[in-house]
């Protein structure tokens, strides 16, 4: 397992009152395995950004690892230190 | 004719008479309303060549079959002129309740043809024109006006004014509606104020016919249950002002004049931040059901001051100015409001001062006694007010950062950050490809609002970072999307609401108007208002060289952020535009065949 930081931004920092959280996932990891792990450590994104059985996220967010590569459907590698950006997908203005 | 008036109010403000333009069925059906609508009476009433700021050049407030409707977010009209900034179209949004009595009274647009021999108070009746002599407003506020205007004339009128700022014909000074709304770029309050119209007030009851009355309310039910879910969320709880910190993190948020893409005290004015500390009430258009407008109080121990903030305000003179303290940025926010300016381009006029003065260029007038320097919030609020009355060194940052350049020399130019003279909002070109492409195209000059190119970027159906032949086909799509929602006219701050916007969108202006129309019928419309709007650039001298993108981004790398180093050529960017011509069927110059126009039905503007 690889410790890596979810950054939280806009409506849900407000709402979890964090900036970030930090899970344990699996070395090559996928959107579930992510949204389980965090769903474990905050559950106040569930129902918001992951949806109810904690299997995705929803529609209206993105993930991003290190603002660099958005992650779709595929597994993803990560490695200790890396971050996952938590955004809505309501970009700009 | 269901939805529309079928009519225009054109008032001659020389001669103060007025007539109605009665519009064929054919020229709805092909341009929507909105901006659809405005840029065919701009063709048609706007001279060739026409001086901006002369009264040769028409001032336009075009409605849309979607106000009076109720669907959430709909009460909004467009702005046109030839724009005093870059020459070519200018064209502009704003919303509430003066939307709803421009089509209650003018018809589907007012036409402003002329100039008025002194300033004036323009007040339309039901479509009775009254001209009320304005000297007694005359150098007050925007929000005063309005007030004044109320007082004079009763609540029941809706108003539309200039502040200090369009009178003296500041570039990039706007028009105020309705407590503060903006309908903000381009210069269009300049043109106004060339009119000499102080204010318009506006009262009518003539509604149009609704097609489907119980379809419509149907829909209009649907559409506002979406409108208070997921899809809008960040603009219903801390508005654009979201951006700042998410911006900073991807590295694409502009500071220091574009030198830089990331804020070091971002988190001091991110909108969490803003929204924990300032936070005031939320402010909503007529029919809105989002609100996305944040009203936030200074908390020095200055004057209280409250204004409404948005994105591209707290960018402009936050980070992009180098500056962090957000009272500061507050106050320089409603001041603009007062003065009627844009904050974009005063903003980023401003930071083209400040590096002139890094670059030891002076541009001022040593008695203004000011030291304008990144950083320095000391003299931002008076360097505002200066602009917007055009005093000292105001008067040449009144012109803009491209005729500033010009006039200053020096280089400066490279480091004037526009694109056809409109300056560059809020977002980080060389590393969001595909928004630097619609910066270099679009036809009124770099703006994130005519073509969201960046929506792309920061979605991953693109590579931000590379500069590739994926984008022309991308920032062509959404473009042609931006132009229909201007023109029936959606809010943008909707878009994530619908399931299918073309298809969603066909069936309300069906309900509404009774025109059967297909989502790529609508899709079409969108091609054909952005070929309309090139070909009145063309009309006003256009040419290849105007679709680039400033100095500094074409010659220097980006030196933080994500991915440091990223840089975009002017090699890279000219393949680009080049693709997005051919994606359009234009020629490699960028001109519209012929042919093209014909199949567009865009031929008509040829006879005007």
């Amino acid at each position: 397992m690889v410790s890596v930081t979810v950054e939280v931004y806009g409506t849900l920092r407000l709402r979890t009152k964090r900036k970030y959280i930090y899970v344990e996932i699996p070395e090559v990891s996928d959107r579930k395995d992510l949204a389980f792990a965090l769903s474990k450590v905050c559950p106040d994104l569930v129902g918001i950004a992951i949806n109810s059985d904690a299997t995705d996220f929803n529609d209206t967010y993105s993930i991003n690892l290190n603002g660099l590569t958005f992650l779709d459907n595929d597994s993803f590698r990560v490695m200790s230190g890396d971050s996952i950006i938590l955004l809505s997908n309501q970009a700009g203005g | 004719m269901y939805g529309y008036h079928g009519k225009v109010l054109v008032v001659d403000l020389s001669s103060e008479s007025s007539w109605w333009d009665y519009i064929p069925e054919d020229v709805y059906r092909k341009y929507l309303g909105g901006i659809g609508l405005g840029t065919y009476l701009l063709y048609k009433y706007c001279p060739p060549n026409a001086n901006p700021l002369s009264e040769n050049n028409p001032l336009i407030f075009a409605t849309s079959p979607f106000v009076g409707s109720r669907f959430t977010t709909t009460s909004k009209f467009a702005v046109l002129a030839k724009s005093p900034l870059t020459g070519f179209i200018g064209d502009s949004l704003s919303s509430s309740h003066f939307a709803d009595a421009l089509k209650n009274a003018c018809g589907d647009a007012l036409i402003l043809l002329n100039s008025a021999q002194n300033f004036t108070l323009l007040h339309v009746d039901n479509g009775n024109p009254v001209f009320i002599d304005a000297s007694d407003l005359v150098g007050l506020s925007t929000f005063d006006t309005e007030k004044s205007v109320k007082s004079l004339l009763g609540n029941a009128v809706r108003v539309a004014s200039i502040g200090p700022a369009g009178e003296n014909q500041v570039l990039y000074s706007s028009i105020a509606n309705d407590g503060g709304r903006q309908a903000g770029r381009c210069g269009l309050g300049a043109v106004m104020g060339c009119k000499n119209i102080k204010a318009l007030a506006i009262n009518g009851d003539i509604e149009t016919q609704i097609y489907d009355l119980e379809g419509v309310e149907r829909y209009r039910r649907k559409i506002s249950a979406k409108s208070l879910g997921e899809g809008t969320d960040k603009y219903r709880n801390i508005g654009t002002m979201a951006n700042v910190s998410l911006f900073n993190r991807f590295g694409i948020l502009p500071t220091k004049n574009f030198q830089k893409a990331t804020f070091e005290n971002a988190d001091k004015i991110s909108g969490e931040e803003l929204v924990e500390r300032h936070f005031e009430k939320n402010s909503y258009c007529s029919n809105c059901t989002i609100g996305c407008e944040k009203l936030l109080a200074t908390t020095d121990n200055g004057k209280k001051s409250i204004g409404r903030m948005e994105y591209e305000s707290l960018f402009a003179f936050g980070p992009l100015c180098n500056i962090e303290e957000p009272n500061t940025i507050i106050r320089a926010a409603r001041l603009c409001d007062e003065l009627g300016m844009d904050t974009v381009s005063c903003g980023a006029t401003i930071a083209w001062a400040m590096e002139c003065d890094e670059n030891g260029i002076s541009i001022g007038d040593q008695s203004d006694d000011m030291k304008l320097s990144f950083s320095d919030s000391q003299d931002l609020l008076k360097t505002i007010s200066m602009i917007g009355h055009r005093e000292g060194i105001g008067d040449l940052l009144a012109l803009g950062s491209k005729r500033a350049s010009e006039i200053v020399g020096g280089g400066s130019d490279h480091w004037a950050m526009h694109v056809k003279g409109l300056e560059i909002p809020g977002y980080e070109p060389r590393s969001l490809k595909t928004m630097a492409l619609g910066f270099a195209t679009t036809p009124r000059g770099a703006c994130h609002n005519r073509s969201s190119g960046y929506e792309a970027d920061l979605s991953g159906t693109v590579d931000r970072f590379r500069a590739d032949d994926s984008r022309s086909e991308v920032a062509v799509a959404s473009e042609d999307f931006t132009a229909v929602l201007d023109s029936l006219i959606w809010c943008k701050f909707l878009r994530k609401a619908f399931d299918d916007f073309y298809a969603d969108s066909a069936q309300a202006y069906e309900l509404i108007t009774g025109f059967d129309i297909t989502p790529d019928e609508l899709r079409l419309c969108g091609e054909r208002i952005n070929n309309a709007k090139k070909m009145f650039n063309i009309r006003e001298g256009w040419c290849r060289s105007d679709d680039t993108l400033p100095h500094r981004i074409l010659n220097e790398p980006l030196p933080d952020g994500v991915m440091p180093g990223v840089s975009l050529s002017r090699e890279e960017l000219d393949a680009m535009v080049e693709d997005y011509y051919v994606s359009r069927g234009w020629t490699h110059d960028g001109l519209i065949p012929f042919s093209k126009i014909c199949e567009l039905g865009l031929d008509e503007l040829l006879v005007n």
